[in-house]
């Protein structure tokens, strides 16, 4: 995470420092020819201006020429055409100048440190003229410009070095707790919002839009709780009513009369009836409960410990055999209430589909970190085709079609696990099926439980018991 | 006979509950809203308040805050159509001493009435006696006699359930809320089987049976007479 601050850093620095170097080379690039190409003219010009003298007159213009003007820069030189010098204050043909009359840099002849722009040519009568300017000044000036561009923009990208990691440091704080925010709505806490001060940059004005957004949903969010709160009402206050009515009429009556009976059986089919209202109720509860709200550290162990001791006696009875070897500790931290609803019905759901002689187990698996609760039974088993399906609402394979229940003991388990972001899978036992919670927080992925539903055993093997 | 005061707005209910209550022989008085129901809840002597949770004018759970404030400790029955268990916790924290989901058995309603009119009895006592049983709640001994009792975990918390509240009627309900905890509906025979198994522990055969069902209603333990 820190590095997005270097990142920043070195991106504003790259930008800068390049267009600081393209700048400075333009300017460079420019100001040297300019400074050359003066220089290089006055040579040319003399040379032509010389050459085109007559041939006798050269020795004297050029020795008044240096008596008369010794400040002047320019130097010239007459040589014989073996090389000698006849006249004048170039003291032999700098090595390396060809005589073409082209403009050259060489170094002067005496002086190797000295550097010149010169030009040579040979006059029709084989003598040869060279004329030269020092260009010391002009590699003064270049030097003296590298040097200050050095100055310049080392320190400036330095600057944007550590500027730009600031700016990127400071982005990423922000971004980071507009990310926490974020996920916390995403858990359910549609009452958060983004920090957003006022008359701030870009991103305030969006978190600031965000949060008009967040408001809304918050709205229409406990309009739909509303909604559904009346619906329960609406519904279960008139039944009760009539349920009342029916249970005095069977008084009245006695429960041995044909009318009895009768009565007993419509009080039974709105039992269920409204046995189906409650779950659906319970698992939009579940569906739109805050996570976390109602979240505490607990042990896992005590809660199988628990429901063995509840529901062993219900196996016994039934003739099953009901295996839970004593839970080690696994604490988690979840809703307990509505985590024990979720083994419960796993468990009621197993014993009710296994006939005897078959076994229900319980077990605590997995490390101390990663807890699995197992359920397995030697019932019919689920066909893996129905596998997604049995965490859907009234979903019920065939084989179970004569059972009784709503259909919608999978369904809340589903949301139990998807409130917790728990895992569920779903095997084999050969016969009979398995039921696995993964108990951790992210088991289940990022997605709902359906993603993990169908992974079959052998993707992960059986862990060890704790 | 007690009397109790029910406060309903649906009529249908209220009469219901009223003739049902009637005929157990209590002297019942009716409101059908909030405000009406919180100053005959004031001005009357009542033995227990039923109430339901949404009431026009004012609150369920207002109209109980309102009371104990005014250190009206005449136990309250919350009637609600919302069977959440989130409301069932607010629905005690302000005051109710217990919580009825919408729709209910009759046979449910008055168990609870009786309950709540008689109290848990023996509360800081360390041993319940009914009868010839003896629970010892610091040994963890049962013992009906002289033959004591060999109880798995959940059948002495049932049977210090029941010794509590003896002679009154304990529904399914009660017990699957109570002793196993379970909030939740469960539509499985879990309540009977545990009660079998403590019933064939406490009366074996020759003695006089302590704990009877009532068909369709509940279990009450009682001592002979």
């Amino acid at each position: 995470m820190r590095s997005r601050g270097l990142r920043w850093g070195g991106a504003f620095a790259a930008i800068l420092g390049s267009s600081l170097l393209a700048m400075f080379a333009l300017m460079f690039w420019r100001s040297s020819h300019l400074l050359f190409d003066t220089l290089d003219r006055s040579v040319t010009e003399q040379v032509e201006l010389l050459a085109a003298r007559p041939p006798d007159m050269l020795v004297f213009m050029i020795s008044s020429r240096m008596n008369h003007r010794p400040a002047v820069v320019t130097q010239v030189g007459l040589f014989a055409q073996d090389g000698d010098v006849i006249v004048g204050d170039v003291a032999a043909i700098p090595q390396d100048l060809d005589l073409t009359g082209r403009v050259q840099a060489v170094l002067a002849p005496g002086d190797r440190s000295v550097h010149w722009r010169a030009a040579g040519r040979r006059l029709p009568d084989g003598r040869i003229l060279v004329v030269a300017r020092p260009a010391d000044e002009i590699i003064q000036v270049r030097a003296d410009l590298i040097r200050g561009a050095a100055i310049g923009i080392v320190p400036a990208i330095l600057l944007s070095l550590v500027g730009g990691g600031l700016v990127g440091i400071a982005t990423e704080r922000r971004l980071r707790r507009i990310n926490m925010v974020a996920e916390r709505v995403i858990a359910g806490e549609l009452g958060e919002r983004l920090p957003s001060p006022s008359g701030g940059d870009e991103l305030d004005r969006l978190c600031a839009i965000v949060n008009r957004m967040l408001e809304r949903f918050e709205d229409v969010a406990a309009t739909l709780q509303g909604v559904g709160d009346n619906i329960a009402h609406d519904i279960r206050t008139p039944l009760t009513a009539v349920r009342a009515r029916l249970e005095r009429s069977l008084r009245m009556v006695g429960p041995n009369t044909a009318a009895g009976v009768s009565i007993a059986e419509s009080i039974t089919g709105i039992d269920r009836a409204l046995s189906i209202v409650s779950a659906l109720l319970r698992v939009a509860e579940i569906r739109n409960a805050q996570r976390g709200k109602a979240f505490a550290p607990f042990d896992l162990g005590a809660v199988l410990s628990e429901t063995a001791e509840t529901f062993r006696p219900l196996a016994e009875e039934k003739g099953l055999e009901f295996r839970c070897p004593p839970p080690g500790n696994a604490t988690v931290v979840g809703d307990r209430d509505v985590l024990v609803e979720a083994v419960v019905n796993l468990v009621d759901n197993a014993l009710k589909f296994t006939t005897p002689p078959g076994v229900v187990g319980l077990y605590l698996e997995g490390t101390a970190a990663q807890p699995i609760v197992r359920v397995s039974d030697t019932g019919p088993g689920i066909p893996t085709a129905d596998r997604e399906a049995v965490f859907q609402k009234f979903f019920r394979t065939d084989a179970s079609r004569t059972a009784p229940g709503s259909g919608l003991g999978l369904s809340l388990v589903a949301e139990i696990v998807a409130l917790h972001r728990f895992g569920i899978t779903l095997g084999d036992e050969r016969p009979g099926c398995r039921f696995e919670l993964l108990c951790w927080p992210g088991a289940g992925g990022p997605g709902s439980v359906g993603s993990n539903v169908a992974r079959s055993d052998e993707a992960h093997g059986l862990p060890s018991r704790i | 006979m007690a009397t109790i005061l029910v406060i309903e707005d649906n009529p249908e209910t209220a009469s219901e509950i009223g003739a049902e209550l009637t005929r157990c022989g209590f002297t019942v008085g009716c409101a059908a809203d909030g405000p009406g129901g919180l100053s005959q809840a004031v001005a009357g002597q009542w033995d227990a308040i039923v109430l339901d949770r949404m009431l026009p004018g004012l609150d369920g759970l207002e109209l109980i805050r309102q009371l104990r404030a005014r250190n009206v400790t005449v136990p309250t029955l919350l009637l609600s159509a919302l069977g959440q268990v989130s409301d069932r916790i607010t629905g005690l924290r302000a005051g109710a001493d217990d919580y009825l989901v919408k729709p209910f058995a009759l046979g449910e309603l008055l168990a609870r009435l009786e309950v709540l009119l008689r109290r848990p009895t023996g509360g800081t006592q360390t041993r319940l006696h009914v009868g010839p049983l003896e629970l010892d709640l610091i040994a963890r001994r049962a013992s009906r006699g002289s033959r004591t009792l060999d109880l798995l975990a959940r059948e002495f918390q049932l049977l210090e359930y029941l010794m509590r509240r003896d002679g009154m009627l304990i529904t399914r309900k009660m017990l699957l809320e109570d002793v196993f905890g379970y909030k939740f509906e469960l539509r499985t025979n879990l309540v009977d089987v545990h009660i079998g198994r403590l019933r064939r522990k406490l009366d074996a055969p020759g003695e006089m049976p302590l704990l009877l069902t009532l068909r369709g209603e509940g279990f009450i333990l009682s001592a002979p007479l």
